[in-house]
């Protein structure tokens, strides 16, 4: 195990400004277009992620993803419902998406999947309504608990 | 966002020798770097050795620590654009971190396999513990002792109260329901009221007017 020291600080600011840049891109992004006009998270996503490697590597990191998980999101190969809640919610914080607009997005993404015949190629994932209202519960949840991390003192 | 901030939670700089810090540099990613750097690295130095004492009653494998303290600050990085002001700091970091406590199942004080009181607590947990959720002067080893005599002429169910807020992190929901009181509202004005009593010992015996409330977690629900 190693020391959370001032290096490993350091680096850990490095990967928050590389997100804070992606926070940039997805405001400036967001005041020109609705959120009802993107097809889904992935195409947010390919709009404001870094094309570089190593930059995606630091937002994914910081918000726990690995970078294929981000990576595959975003191009769509990966369903948001077999992903964490954690990492996913925060990530909808960080774009300033609103709690419904941010599932509405995800639900996007998630119903080519459950229509395999519209994803070509996508990482097929078969679940019940059951596990998927769960796994929404989960994602409200999981928004509250990262909401609950912003100050509000005003 | 404020422009210079002017304080920082206990290191908040109402009190003399406190440092400030400025927000709008360490939010602005446009800023030049190496004044960046050095803004998040005085803060940095400043707040983590105060957050590992802090935490270390209530996570005390020193792995578990780092994890959490680790987190406290990756949380703090991403969302420090949306702090308005500095003095708000230290308390934002102890409500983050509590609630990765909750999140864990770690709330509390053991010691021996024993749920801690605020009796149990050594001057130097009650100066680490309770002054800043107190009182914003975390300075005065006098204070302690000062607060240690104001905590003993309590009436039990405000000791009570207080464990639960101190001790176990709670926030005024789950008191309210543990104290079987209306509801989180009662809890905190309850809370204020005690806290501007332990305030007014505070000042009346030290003659210190600079001591101001702590606010660490006032906001929790």
């Amino acid at each position: 195990m190693t020391r959370f020291d001032d290096r490993a600080f350091d680096a850990l600011r490095r990967d928050a400004d590389e997100v804070g840049r992606v926070r940039q891109r997805a405001a400036e992004l967001l005041k020109t277009h609705r959120v009802g006009a993107f097809d889904g998270l992935g195409d947010v996503l390919r709009r404001v992620l870094p094309d570089d490697t190593e930059a995606l590597t630091r937002v994914a990191r910081i918000l726990r993803f690995t970078k294929d998980q981000l990576d595959r999101l975003r191009w769509g190969d990966l369903d948001p419902a077999v992903l964490p809640c954690e990492p996913l919610a925060m990530l909808g914080q960080l774009l300033g998406l609103e709690l419904e607009s941010f599932l509405s997005l995800v639900t996007r993404d998630h119903r080519r999947f459950a229509e395999p015949g519209l994803q070509s190629g996508a990482r097929a994932v078969t679940r019940t309504d059951a596990s998927n209202r769960d796994h929404w519960q989960g994602l409200r949840h999981a928004w509250d608990r990262a909401a609950s991390d912003i100050p509000d003192e005003g | 966002m404020t422009g210079k901030a002017d304080a920082a939670g206990s290191g908040g700089g109402r009190g003399p020798g406190r440092p400030s810090f400025d927000l709008a540099l360490l939010s602005n990613g446009d800023a030049p770097e190496l004044l960046r750097q050095a803004e998040w690295r005085r803060l940095f130095d400043h707040f983590n050795p105060r957050l590992e004492s802090y935490f270390a009653l209530r996570v005390p494998d020193r792995d578990g620590l780092d994890d959490l303290v680790a987190d406290v600050w990756r949380r703090i990085l991403l969302n420090i654009g949306r702090l308005t002001s500095a003095n708000a700091l230290w308390s934002w970091m102890i409500q983050i971190g509590v609630n990765l406590l909750r999140d864990s199942g770690r709330q509390g004080i053991r010691r021996g396999g024993r749920q801690v009181s605020l009796d149990d607590l050594t001057p130097v947990e009650l100066q680490e513990l309770v002054m800043p959720r107190v009182a914003d002067h975390t300075e005065s080893s006098g204070s302690v002792h000062l607060l240690r005599e104001a905590l003993a002429t309590l009436p039990g169910d405000d000791r009570e109260l207080l464990d639960l807020y101190v001790i176990d992190e709670l926030g005024h929901a789950e008191i309210a329901v543990r104290l079987n009181l209306p509801g989180p509202a009662t809890s905190r004005k309850r809370l204020q009221r005690l806290k501007s009593h332990l305030i007014r010992r505070l000042r009346g015996a030290s003659g210190e007017a600079h001591i101001h409330e702590g606010h660490a977690q006032e906001d929790g629900p």
